[in-house]
C-alpha cells in the first residue's frame, strides 16, 4: 500500500506555514569547493581563536570512547553542582541546554501562549524571534538607538500580554550593553510583570567596570533569567553547551519544557572542566584586546567606519554589498558574516581572531576594494 | 480584504461541471472582481474543467480561488500527464477540420480571457495551473508635478495605501514611464496590493508632513526574489540620503525573509547602486523609438552557498565569464539529453508588459517543436508590435537547457542571470 501525500497546507499551523527554515551554512570542504579556495579563514561565527581552555581540552583528550554508548547525566547534574558553588547559588537555579539557543526555546514555551508577544530589538541576535514566531508568538522587535537595545522604546512596545523581554547584552551584533543603573532602571519599571531575559553570551569578554552582572541580581529580582555559554568564551561552540539561571521558582517553571538528556556527555565534562581554568579568559582578553584595536585602527585608515564596543567582534560599513563582499572574501578563503539579515546593510561583522588572522582579514579586504574601484 | 481562500476538492465528472463554476464565480464575486472579469473567470474555469473531464476522467482534482487584492487566482491541481498544456501557448490556432484542436477549444479561449496563468510541475504528474485574472482599475490621467523644496529632516516610515497611491502620481509626473512600475499608472491597484500585502511600500516624510519620496517593492507569496521599484526621491536637491534611507527601509523588511535576492530593473538616477551589483544590462526599445540600455541591478541577501546550474554547453561560455565576473560559486553541469518524446509539443508562457512594449516568454514545457515554437511567437510578437522580446530561462530545471539552441539560433543573446531567481539561477535573453 503507499499512502499519498498528506494535505500539508492543513496539516501544518499557519504560523509554520509562513515561517521559512534558516538554512545554515554548508561545510567547509563544501564551500572551499565551490569557492575554489584551498583553506577557509572563519571569522563569521565569533569563535575563540584560542580554542578550548586546556583543561577542558585534556577532558576532551581523555573522554573514553565507549562511554559514547552511556547515556549523559539527563540534567547536567555536576555541571549544575559547580555552576551553584561558582555563583553562590542553588543547583536548581540552573538548567542547562544543547547550547544557548536551545534555552532561549525552553523559556519562550514556558511562558507564552497564543496570543501573548516577546519584546526585544530589531538588530540583535535573531533567535528569541525566530523562536517566538514559528511558535506561534508575536515577536515585537524596536529600533535600535545610538546602536543599543532602547528601553523606553521597549517598554512602550510592550502590553499586559508580554511574556517575556529578551536584552543581548553585550548586543551582537553592535557591541553596546546597558550598564548596572540602566538595567536596574529598566527591571525596576518592568517590575514582576514579565519576564526580563538578559542573555550574557558574551559577558566574559567585557571589561568595563560599569557592566552589570546580572547572575548578581538573581535574588533581587527574581523575574530575572540569565543565559550564558560556553560556546564564545569557552571555546566550546561545536560540543553545544550553555545554560540559563534565575530564581528557584522561575526555573522550576522553565524546567517543564526542558527536553531531558539534550546535552551530551563530552560537553558536560568539557564545561565543568572549563569551569576550573585559571588563565583562558584573562588570555582571550588580552588576545582580543590588541586584536580589535588593530582592526578597528586598520578599517579606519581605510575611512571605514566601524561599530564596535564589546564582545569579540566588530561591525565593518563597506561602500558597497556586503555580500558581494562575502563573496570576494570568501574567493581569498576569509568568511565573515554579512550583516544584511540584522538589518544592517552594507555592513560585515568579523569576528577578533589572533593577529596573523587579522592581518589576512586585512590584506584580502584591501584587495576588495581595490578590485572595486575604491582609492586605498 | 478578509485573506480567505475557497478550495473545493470533486471529480473531474461533468456532472460536477456547475459545482465547479458557481464557486469559482461566487468566490472570485466575493473577492472583489466586477461582473465582466466574475463573468471571464466563470468561464475559463468552465473550459479547464471540461477540458479535464475528457482528460482526466473521474479523477481527482482540487480547485482553490485565491484573493490577491488587485486580483483572484484561480488554481487547478490535477494529476494528468495527457493534459494538452499546449494550447496554452498564446501562438496557438485552432484548425476547423482538426478534431483534436476542436475539442481543446476551450482551453485555447481559457488561455486568453485571462490576465495571466503558469504552470507547476512536480517530479511526478502533478500539475498546479494558475488562471490570474486582475480588477480593472482607472487610468491615472497624469498631470504636472513641481519637486519639493529641499528637506531639512525626514523621517522614513511603512507607507498606507492612500499615501502610496498618492506618492505613485508623483513620481508620474517627475520620472520617465520606463523608470515605474505598472501599478504606478493605476494608483487605485497599487493601493489594493498594498493592503493586501502583495506589494509594500515605504516613505519619506518632511518635518511638514511632505512626502519626500517612496520605494515600493513585492512580496511575492513565494519565490526567492523580491523586486523593488524606486527609491524615487520628490526633492529638488534628490537628496541621496533619503534615496538610502528608503532603501535601508526596504532591506530590514525583507533582511529575515528567506528571500535570495532584490532586484531592481527600472533605472532611475536616485537609485543608490552601490547597494547593488549590476549583473548587465537590457538593450531597450521605447515608445517613441528611442534605444537605450536598461541596466539589472541586483543584490544578494544571503551569504552565498553555492548552487549547480544546468546548461547547454552553448550557454556555457556566457556562464562562466559572468560567474567569474559576479564572483558567484557555481557548478556547471550539462543535461543528459534523454530523448523526448516524439510527439511532444513545447509550451511557453507569455508575460506581456504592455506599457513598457514588452514580452517575456517563460518555457513551462519541453517539447520536440521548440525550434517552431519559439518562431511562431517571435511571429506573434513583430504582429501585435512589441518592441522588446525577452526569454527566461532557469538554471535549476535541466529540462530547460534544451531551449538553449533554438534561442541562439533565433537571434536572441543572453544578457544577465539573476542569482536563484528561479528554482537556480535565471539568465535573461534578448534580441
Amino acid at each position: 500500500m503507499t499512502v499519498t501525500m498528506p494535505d500539508l497546507q492543513c496539516l501544518a499551523p499557519s504560523h509554520i506555514k509562513c515561517f521559512e527554515a534558516y538554512i545554515p551554512s554548508k561545510p567547509d570542504d563544501m564551500l572551499m569547493e565551490y569557492y575554489g579556495c584551498s583553506s577557509l579563514l572563519r571569522l563569521n561565527n565569533n569563535e575563540n581563536p584560542l580554542g578550548p581552555p586546556r583543561e577542558s581540552q585534556k577532558a576532551i583528550r581523555d573522554f573514553p570512547p565507549k562511554r559514547a554508548s552511556v547515556y549523559p547525566s539527563g540534567d547536567a547534574y555536576h555541571l549544575r553542582q559547580r555552576l551553584a558553588e561558582r555563583f553562590g547559588m542553588e543547583p536548581d537555579q540552573f538548567l542547562v541546554g544543547n547550547g544557548a539557543n536551545e534555552v532561549i526555546a525552553f523559556a519562550i514555551k514556558a511562558f507564552c501562549q497564543e496570543g501573548d508577544n516577546i519584546v526585544t530589538a530589531d538588530k540583535t541576535f535573531a533567535v528569541y524571534e525566530w523562536v517566538a514566531r514559528f511558535s506561534g508568538y508575536e515577536a515585537r522587535t524596536v529600533p535600535l538607538k545610538d546602536y543599543g537595545f532602547d528601553d523606553e522604546a521597549m517598554l512602550a512596545a510592550a502590553d499586559e500580554r508580554t511574556k517575556i523581554f529578551f536584552i543581548c547584552n553585550p548586543n551582537n551584533p553592535t557591541g553596546t550593553y546597558w550598564n548596572r543603573d540602566k538595567l536596574l532602571n529598566f527591571l525596576n519599571q518592568v517590575g514582576n510583570r514579565s519576564i526580563v531575559v538578559v542573555d550574557e553570551a558574551y559577558c566574559e569578554f567585557v571589561e568595563k567596570p560599569d557592566y552589570p552582572d546580572a547572575m548578581k541580581l538573581l535574588s533581587q529580582y527574581p523575574n530575572l533569567v540569565t543565559f550564558r555559554t560556553f560556546s564564545k568564551m569557552f571555546g566550546l561552540a561545536s560540543l553545544r553547551i550553555g545554560y540559563l539561571a534565575g530564581s528557584l521558582e522561575v526555573v522550576d517553571i522553565i524546567r517543564r519544557t526542558c527536553v531531558v538528556y539534550s546535552v551530551n556527555a563530552m560537553a558536560q565534562v568539557a564545561a565543568l572542566a572549563a569551569l576550573e581554568s585559571r588563565d583562558h579568559v584573562e588570555n582571550t582578553r588580552a588576545l582580543v584586546r590588541e586584536a580589535k584595536a588593530y582592526l578597528d585602527y586598520e578599517m579606519n585608515a581605510l575611512g571605514l567606519s566601524t561599530v564596535g564596543g564589546e564582545g569579540c567582534y566588530l561591525m565593518v560599513r563597506l561602500p558597497m554589498s556586503d555580500s558581494l563582499a562575502y563573496r570576494k572574501l570568501m574567493q581569498q578563503g576569509v568568511m565573515i558574516r554579512t550583516m544584511t539579515g540584522f538589518r544592517f546593510p552594507n555592513f560585515i561583522r568579523v569576528s577578533v581572531g589572533d593577529m596573523p588572522a587579522m592581518h589576512t582579514f586585512v590584506t584580502c579586504l584591501k584587495n576588495i576594494l581595490r578590485e572595486c574601484g575604491h582609492d586605498i | 480584504m478578509i485573506a480567505t481562500q475557497v478550495s473545493l476538492e470533486l471529480a473531474a465528472a461533468p456532472e460536477f461541471f456547475p459545482v465547479a463554476r458557481a464557486v469559482a464565480e461566487k468566490a472570485s464575486q466575493a473577492m472583489g472582481l466586477g461582473t465582466a472579469e466574475v463573468r471571464r473567470v466563470a468561464m475559463a474555469t468552465e473550459e479547464i474543467f471540461m477540458s479535464l473531464c475528457k482528460s482526466a476522467p473521474g479523477k481527482q482534482l482540487a480547485v482553490r480561488c485565491l484573493p490577491g487584492g488587485h486580483c483572484v487566482t484561480i488554481e487547478f491541481v490535477f494529476h494528468d500527464l495527457n493534459f494538452p498544456l499546449e494550447y496554452f501557448n498564446m501562438t496557438s490556432s485552432v484548425a476547423a477540420d482538426n478534431e483534436e484542436d476542436l475539442e481543446n477549444l476551450g482551453l485555447l479561449v481559457a488561455s486568453r480571457i485571462v490576465d495571466g496563468f503558469s504552470v507547476i510541475r512536480d517530479d511526478g504528474s502533478r500539475f498546479v495551473l494558475k488562471l490570474v485574472k486582475e480588477k480593472s482599475y482607472p487610468q491615472h490621467s497624469g498631470g504636472a508635478v513641481t519637486s519639493l523644496a529641499p528637506l531639512k529632516d525626514f523621517s522614513v516610515r511603512e507607507s498606507s495605501p492612500e499615501e502610496a497611491a498618492y506618492a505613485a502620481t508623483q513620481a508620474l509626473g517627475l520620472y520617465p514611464a520606463h523608470a515605474l512600475p505598472r501599478e504606478f499608472f493605476y494608483p487605485q491597484m497599487l493601493a489594493d496590493m498594498l493592503d493586501f500585502g502583495r506589494v509594500r511600500a515605504a516613505m519619506a516624510q518632511g518635518p511638514a508632513g511632505e512626502v519626500g519620496g517612496i520605494i515600493a517593492w513585492d512580496r511575492p507569496p513565494d519565490g526567492n526574489m523580491v523586486e523593488c521599484h524606486g527609491p524615487f526621491v520628490f526633492t529638488e536637491d534628490r537628496n541621496p540620503a533619503i534615496a538610502e534611507a528608503l532603501l535601508d527601509f526596504c532591506i530590514g523588511d525583507i533582511a529575515k525573509l528567506p528571500i535570495m535576492g532584490l532586484v531592481n530593473r527600472r533605472h532611475n538616477p536616485d537609485i543608490p547602486v552601490h547597494y547593488f551589483e549590476t549583473v548587465g544590462s537590457l538593450p531597450v526599445t521605447s515608445d517613441d523609438g528611442a534605444r537605450f540600455q536598461a541596466p539589472a541591478y541586483f543584490r544578494q541577501m544571503q551569504e552565498d552557498p553555492g548552487c549547480i546550474v544546468w546548461a547547454h554547453e552553448a550557454l556555457e561560455p556566457f556562464l562562466e565569464k559572468q560567474y567569474a565576473r559576479l564572483c558567484l560559486p557555481r557548478k556547471i553541469l550539462r543535461p543528459s539529453g534523454r530523448p523526448l518524446a516524439p510527439k511532444s509539443r513545447s509550451v511557453l508562457f507569455t508575460e506581456f508588459d504592455r506599457r513598457g512594449g514588452a514580452a517575456t516568454f517563460w518555457p513551462v514545457s519541453p517539447g520536440r517543436d521548440i525550434p517552431q515554437n519559439i518562431a511562431a511567437h517571435l511571429e506573434m510578437t513583430k504582429k501585435e508590435r512589441v518592441a522588446n522580446v525577452l526569454f527566461a530561462l532557469d538554471l535549476g530545471s535541466p529540462w530547460q537547457a534544451d531551449f538553449t539552441p533554438a534561442l541562439l539560433d533565433a537571434d536572441f543573446s543572453p544578457r544577465y542571470i539573476l542569482p536563484y531567481a528561479g528554482c537556480g539561477d535565471m539568465a535573461f535573453f534578448s534580441r
